[in-house]
């Protein structure tokens, strides 16, 4: 840099206005007062464990037998005459039972997780089986609700393994305020997981990595046959994995407004994973995600995402996240797939796209430019 | 103290009104400083060169708000000392915060007349665009030149967060100045 830019620059930030100055010199972030609080939520997060743990207790056939000792015998009859009690629930164990509620009741979290494990145990055993991977996924799934609402055959379509998840953020409920610590956290979590070695691949059996950050060409990038849509972001969720692997993601859905390429077009709806979670305070991206943390509900960009398969996904050993569970589309990098419609004008990789003509580029000018690349 | 008293007590000519202005600003003063000349007896000079302006402009000044005038004042006189020196401190902060940001503002060439008062006008139309919260990190990273860990622990944010919304604000700077006809 010359000196000559240095000090234009350096005059120009000069002439920054009082009021940004001040409020920057005096701008303290509101949730700067977290540390306050937080000892105000935990004590929150015990008493919510403690309710848990009372509300679990009432479906235990352990807690029921706790009434059932004190009540009685006409009572005992007309409780046990309508629910399933194993005998060893009533008779042998039931003494220990006891004892164990006992120290539930003094309040102690460990005992209530304890309780908790008991409650999982008892209903697996109920159902023959203990819940694994995918299985597990599915049950969570069904008993949540939450997968029928992001979109059609997710459910029939379980390919991931050992993998548990939960949803940290739904723009139809919009939880940001929940999502925001935990996905703050995930960043250094997410960085020593690339540094163990999880890979990206098309195939869950291979341990070779595809190459996302190659060089290509615009004709090169189109030749690559992806499907490619006008859309705007209809709803937004961000996944949390929670045994399997440490890492964050996101789903959006997508209404489409123009089918450029593919199978999509005008009115149809698709999902698209995305591998960063971004919200509010959230950022888990990387050095090639660029607008991928941008997109929000509302959004609308010029996607050429991959179509997931069984095979599209990432994982290490047993452990395997296949994007076809969750969206219809993926994203690996959002250097050269996007356009994003921003304020200040279309923002995409201008080193690669040509897009010529006079003024600011918008999404329509987008359109017609790819038509015209894809149909040479 | 409010900075309505700290201004009294410069307009009855007290003493305590400088004890009282470096009682609250002098942590911020001394890091504007700082970060552009990268040594401490520069920055005290600076600071009393601040506290004497200060001195000398109020009254009849009644600076509102207090903060941007000091922190203006401060800045100034430790640019006029940064120029002054003839070995350029390379790693100091404003080199590289400066560094960063060369990329999104035009160069300014023979041809063209280079306005760098409209320059500023345009970057301050581009401040009123963004969320109040990245355009302070803006802010605290060009024209304070705080590091991005600084950042990061004044506003509560991981430092990696403040490197993405810097990266992000940057672009969208480039795209908007572009749209305002520069040619970055």
């Amino acid at each position: 840099m010359t000196e000559q830019k240095k000090e234009y620059i350096i005059d120009a930030l000069s002439e920054i206005e009082d009021v940004y100055i001040a409020e920057a010199a005096e701008y303290q972030k509101p949730g700067h007062t977290w540390k306050y609080w937080r000892e105000f939520v935990t004590v929150a997060a015990c008493v919510a464990t403690v309710v848990v743990t009372a509300a679990a207790w009432q479906y235990l056939p352990i807690g029921r037998n706790v009434a059932l000792e004190n009540a009685t015998g006409a009572e005992k009859e007309a409780v046990t005459g309508n629910m399933a009690v194993p005998e060893s629930a009533l008779d042998q164990s039931g003494t220990e039972m006891i004892a164990e509620s006992a120290a539930a009741t003094e309040g102690v979290e460990v005992e209530g997780v304890q309780s908790v494990e008991k409650l999982e145990e008892l209903e697996s055993d109920k159902n023959g089986v203990r819940l694994e991977g995918a299985e597990k996924e599915t049950a969570q799934a069904e008993d949540t609700g939450i997968i029928e609402g992001i979109g059609g055959g997710v459910n029939d379509a379980l390919y991931s393994r050992n993998i548990v998840w939960e949803v940290v953020y739904d723009s139809r409920e919009d939880k940001s305020n929940q999502a925001v610590s935990k996905v703050e956290q995930a960043i250094g979590q997410q960085e020593s997981q690339i540094e163990a070695g999880w890979k990206e691949t098309e195939n869950p059996t291979s341990k070779e990595s595809t190459s996302i950050t190659e060089w290509r060409s615009a004709e090169e990038i189109f030749a690559e046959g992806r499907d490619i849509f006008l859309g705007k972001v209809k709803e937004k969720y961000i996944f949390r994995i929670t045994e399997g692997m440490s890492a964050y993601f996101t789903v959006l859905t997508v209404e489409v407004e123009d089918g450029i390429r593919g199978r999509l077009s005008a009115g149809e709806e698709c999902t698209i994973y995305l591998p960063v979670a971004a919200g509010e305070n959230i950022i888990q991206d990387s050095s090639i995600s660029e607008d991928l943390t941008m997109l929000e509900v509302g959004s609308r960009a010029v996607f050429m995402p991959k179509t997931a398969s069984e095979e599209s996904g990432k994982g290490k050993d047993s452990v395997w996240l296949c994007y076809a569970d969750f969206a219809d589309y993926y994203f690996s990098e959002g250097m050269r797939y996007l356009f994003l419609e921003t304020e200040v004008g279309v923002s995409y990789a201008e080193d690669v796209y040509d897009i010529s003509g006079e003024g600011a580029v918008t999404l329509e000018r987008v359109v017609k430019y790819i038509r015209e690349m894809i149909s040479e | 103290m409010e900075d309505q008293k700290i201004i009294e007590l410069f307009f009855a000519r007290s003493e305590l009104a400088i004890q009282a202005l470096a009682a609250k600003y002098e942590k911020l003063l001394h890091k504007i400083s700082f970060h552009i000349l990268q040594d401490q007896e520069d920055v005290a000079e600076c600071l009393n060169d601040t506290y004497l302006g200060v001195w000398n402009t109020i009254p009849p000044k009644r600076p509102n708000p207090l903060s941007a005038f000091v922190c203006k004042i401060t800045r100034n006189i430790s640019l006029k000392k940064y120029r002054f020196n003839t070995a350029y401190k390379r790693d100091a902060s404003l080199e590289v915060s400066l560094e960063e940001l060369e990329p999104c503002i035009p160069t300014p060439s023979i041809e063209e007349e280079w306005d760098v008062k409209e320059l500023g006008r345009t970057i301050n139309r581009f401040l009123q665009t963004l969320e109040q919260e990245n355009r302070v990190i803006f802010v605290r990273r060009y024209w304070f030149s705080d590091s991005v860990g600084e950042i990061a622990a004044e506003i509560g944010m991981s430092e990696n967060l403040v490197s993405v919304r810097l990266k992000r604000i940057r672009k969208q700077l480039k795209m908007y100045l572009e749209k305002e006809g520069y040619r970055v």
